[in-house]
């Protein structure tokens, strides 16, 4: 994996002095090309006082990053791109983890790992580090389901939408917006990680049930919004379909419209 | 009445997300009478009216549904601009009780605006059937502006309302975002001119980097404004290291979350009600379609049966005794004519609208607008897109084309907030050219009353079909992208009242009677005298080519085509009478409706359309319309005599 890369090879490091500073420029520099404005005088603005001349010309020297005249339309090059699309990877990944896993708010600096919900997630994590049996402290960590099966692979843990199955309900993971504007929407209408959501019908729009509305969407919406498949279940307690086995075909009207009658004369 | 100066005095203004019931408020709150529905957008056009409380006036102004400033639709640009202009004094927020998550982030958003905000919960009751309580207070309290439960069923809450309006104050903002956020936001509406309103708004939305802003903006225009604002914008993403728009949805969202759940109990077990479970039935394919038949066979025999019933009730104890009494008093000539005659001014003109398509129109109307007070049309439309995405057309379009069986005018102006301009155009023409609007459609259903079920359904084929292959050639021959964004929520299903239904039905007639009676009467005097003169004798001639040999139709219906030029429903009542009187085959009944369904939309639907596309394309489309249609209306004659031998 791209993290690894970075972390388990030091001698990434020792090779360029100061690797950590030049780092902080490369990503700048990063976020300031994604922007769509690069120069010298920006680059000053956004490091701030920490700002050293010197730095950014040992990176030219290295080769890693190119300057117009008078410090304008600064660019890097493909080397450059591509060391600062790992450190940008892995920088933003590491939020992703501590959000996601550790518990939110981690401004606060209040990570509580224990809360996750998904055990899948947690799985992977587990898998991801080779199963370790202490914590950093010497005490046991209780063995989970992926250390007994000794899994090897770490599992996807997040399916989109469009791969549920009709009638299945899921936990919201991530939601995407190809717009800005649809971001409003979206939060209106609490499409929103952590939030359950029921399929209704996938074909021809996505009808999908949350906070007690329903609510119609495209594919490319629909395929935006990101569930936990460990959080799959059906509301009549159906095990979540296993993979590899497909559920019977045809009937599937029958069938829904016989769980409809078994349903409606229960309430 | 439209014309009811904004300026006047202090303006009320109701805003809220699509389909929660504004305008049943307005309709209340000021005793007038807008169409109310369930579906989103039913209003398009702001509604006003003048409100007294208490010795005050105040202009009370309906706006269409919106989501949030941040404009994604045409439609928001238009209630965004509309705010900033008349500048309101007070704003109510309409949000129903069910949705009240949903609702909040605008409520977050008008809280912005430093303004008096009065939130007024509607469809109370529904949630109570749900099993969750709503406690209003504990609302209130978290809001920190006063909240009124208002029922439109039993008209509780209006008099609240009304103290409320009176008293309420300048609302504060609820949400607070990170600092760095704060002191850009501070910095920008310092920087905006002095005199623009919601200067705190605009300043989100410039930092959200809302591309409509900067539309039709004359406080933004000013000179090197545009500059200094982006200057500052640019310099606050270089510094600020997240996306401050997800940022700022977020915290309104999580607000909006925890405000909704202090003010929300459930009370044991959350019911799934049966009627979400049959909305699923409408849209499946199979059930779906099924319904679809039986909703059309209730619409056939119910207008063909209680319009029938109603038109011989009239005609029996109204309309016969006086022509006759008229008959008696005029002598026969040249007066009697004038009135009575074939194209009289009474008996095609007065009688024929009131005696004739009236009872034809109350009835399609009541049906049409319980299945609108039902919920069914949006579900309709998400069946139907199964089929209608094979044209270039995304789910926004569906339901404007949908809502054309009730009025292509209002379908059209709904069609204008379809962001594609391919799709836009795809979908303004299929509207036009072979959707039968409420009026056609129930004098189509009058005439092939007398031809049977058969004949109903083998029209709804034949215009499902026209309407298939303009599509798939239009989706070939304009250029351009289809845009697949849409989300909608679809409105919960409602029980739908009687009483509220007969209103609407009621409105909805009256509406008809102000607009055509006139025209009805002008169109009977105009044809009077084509008549009296001999020029209606050679228009027949000149037509009779086409009309009897390319359309197999009687010479009658050179008449009704003419009428359709004035308005819709008098040509369909035409080809309604001949086809009573006995005069027009299977096979010719079924030729003369679907053309009149497809020839000359109405002249408002041409007006609306011409608005939006420009005079060049909408009479280009209108030509095409035309021509097709006589085209199509033959061949389905060549087609229908293959089998009935014509």
């Amino acid at each position: 994996m791209h993290e690894q890369d970075i972390h388990f090879h030091p001698q990434h490091h020792r090779q360029h002095a100061g690797g950590r500073a030049k780092e902080e420029y490369l990503e700048a520099l990063w976020t300031m090309l994604y922007e769509g404005r690069a120069s010298l005088e920006e680059l000053k603005k956004r490091l701030g006082s920490g700002f050293k001349l010197g730095i950014w010309q040992s990176l030219i020297m290295d080769g890693l990053v190119t300057q117009g005249s008078e410090g304008v339309s600064l660019d890097f090059t493909p080397e450059g791109r591509q060391r600062a699309e790992k450190l940008i990877r892995s920088h933003r990944l590491a939020e992703r983890l501590i959000v996601d896993v550790l518990g939110g708010a981690y401004e606060a600096g209040a990570c509580e790992f224990e809360h996750i919900r998904h055990e899948a997630l947690v799985d992977a994590i587990c898998t991801l580090l080779g199963h370790p049996r202490e914590c950093p402290h010497g005490l046991p960590i209780p063995p989970g389901e992926c250390c007994r099966r000794a899994a090897n692979a770490v599992k996807r843990s997040v399916i989109p939408l469009t791969q549920l199955e009709v009638g299945q309900s899921a936990v919201i993971a991530y939601v995407y917006a190809s717009r800005d504007g649809q971001l409003h929407i979206l939060e209106g209408l609490r499409l929103v990680p952590g939030k359950v959501i029921r399929l209704h019908q996938n074909r021809p729009v996505y009808v999908i049930e949350i906070e007690e509305s329903h609510v119609a969407l495209e594919e490319t919406v629909a395929a935006n919004i990101q569930v936990w498949l460990d959080s799959c279940y059906w509301e009549d307690g159906r095990n979540p379909p296993s993979q590899g086995s497909p559920r019977p075909r045809g009937f599937g009207w029958g069938r829904r419209w016989f769980r409809l009658l078994r349903r409606g004369s229960k309430d | 009445m439209r014309k009811c100066r904004l300026q006047d005095h202090p303006v009320i203004a109701i805003l809220g997300l699509p389909n929660t019931g504004k305008t049943q408020l307005f309709n209340q709150l000021t005793q007038r009478y807008e169409l109310v529905a369930n579906y989103p957008l039913t209003t398009i056009e702001k509604n006003i009216a003048k409100l007294k409380v208490a010795n005050k006036i105040f202009t009370v102004v309906d706006l269409p549904g919106f989501h949030s400033f941040f404009v994604t639709a045409e439609e928001e640009v238009y209630v965004r601009q509309e705010l900033t202009t008349m500048r309101p004094t007070i704003i109510i927020q309409c949000i129903e009780a069910q949705r009240l998550k949903q609702s909040l982030s605008l409520t977050a958003e008008l809280l912005e605006l430093g303004l008096p905000l009065i939130v007024c919960l509607t469809a109370v009751d529904e949630t109570k059937r749900q099993g969750i309580k709503l406690s209003s207070q504990r609302l209130a309290r978290a809001l920190g502006v006063p909240v009124i439960e208002y029922s439109a069923l039993t008209n509780t809450g209006l008099e609240a309302l009304k103290k409320a309006i009176l008293k309420v104050g300048i609302a504060k903002r609820a949400v607070r975002y990170p600092l760095p956020i704060e002191k850009a936001l501070k910095k920008l509406g310092s920087m905006l001119p002095e005199d623009m309103p919601f200067p705190f708004l605009f300043a989100r939305l410039l930092l959200e980097r809302d591309p409509s802003v900067w539309q039709n903006n004359s406080w933004l225009a000013r000179e090197g404004l545009k500059a200094q604002l982006t200057e500052k914008i640019q310099d606050f993403i270089l510094t600020y290291r997240a996306n401050s728009n997800r940022i700022i949805t977020e915290k309104m969202g999580s607000w909006a979350e925890k405000v909704a759940e202090s003010s929300l109990s459930r009370e044991g077990q959350l019911k799934e009600i049966r009627l979400q479970r049959l909305a699923f039935v409408l849209r499946h394919p199979w059930w779906g379609f099924l319904i679809l038949i039986m909703v059309l066979t209730i619409f056939y025999l119910a207008v063909v049966g209680l319009a029938g019933f109603l038109e011989d009730l009239l005609a029996t104890f109204c309309f016969d005794p006086l022509s006759a009494f008229i008959k008696e008093l005029l002598p026969q000539g040249f007066w009697q004519d004038f009135l009575l005659g074939e194209f009289g001014v009474l008996s095609l003109g007065l009688f024929n609208a009131l005696g004739t398509i009236l009872p034809i129109l109350f009835s399609f109307f009541l049906i049409y607008g319980l299945l609108e007070d039902i919920g069914y049309l949006p579900n309709l439309a998400i069946l139907l897109q199964r089929f209608l995405s094979k044209l270039g057309l995304s789910g926004r379009s569906m339901l404007p084309i949908v809502l054309g069986f009730g009025c292509k005018t209002m379908a059209s102006l709904m069609a204008k907030t379809i962001p594609s301009r391919k799709e836009k155009l795809i979908a303004l023409y299929l509207i036009a050219f072979a959707i039968p609007c409420s009026a056609q459609l129930g004098l189509v259903i009058a005439t092939l009353g007398h031809y049977g079920l058969l004949s109903f359904f083998v029209y709804l084929a034949f215009i499902g079909l026209v309407e298939v292959l303009a599509g798939i050639i239009l989706n070939r021959l304009i250029k351009g992208e289809r845009r697949a964004d849409f989300i909608q929520e679809l409105p919960t299903l409602r029980l739908p009242k009687l009483k509220a239904l007969m209103t609407k039905t009621i409105y909805r007639l009256w509406w008809f009677l102000r607009e055509a009676l006139p025209i009805f009467i002008i169109a009977a005097v105009v044809i009077f005298f084509l008549n009296y003169w001999g020029i209606l004798a050679w228009l027949k001639g000149l037509a009779r080519p086409l009309v009897n040999g390319w359309l197999g139709l009687p010479d009658q219906m050179v008449e009704a085509l003419l009428l359709i030029l004035a308005r819709n429903e008098l040509g369909a009542g035409q080809v309604l009478k001949i086809a009573q009187a006995g005069q027009l085959s299977w096979v010719q009944a079924l030729v003369a409706v679907s053309l009149i369904t497809m020839f000359v939309p109405c002249l408002a639907n041409v007006i609306a359309i011409i608005k939006e596309v420009g005079l060049k394309t909408g009479f280009l489309m209108l030509l095409a319309i035309n021509l097709t249609s006589i085209a199509l209306a033959g061949l389905l004659r060549l087609a229908l005599s293959l089998f009935y031998g014509g």
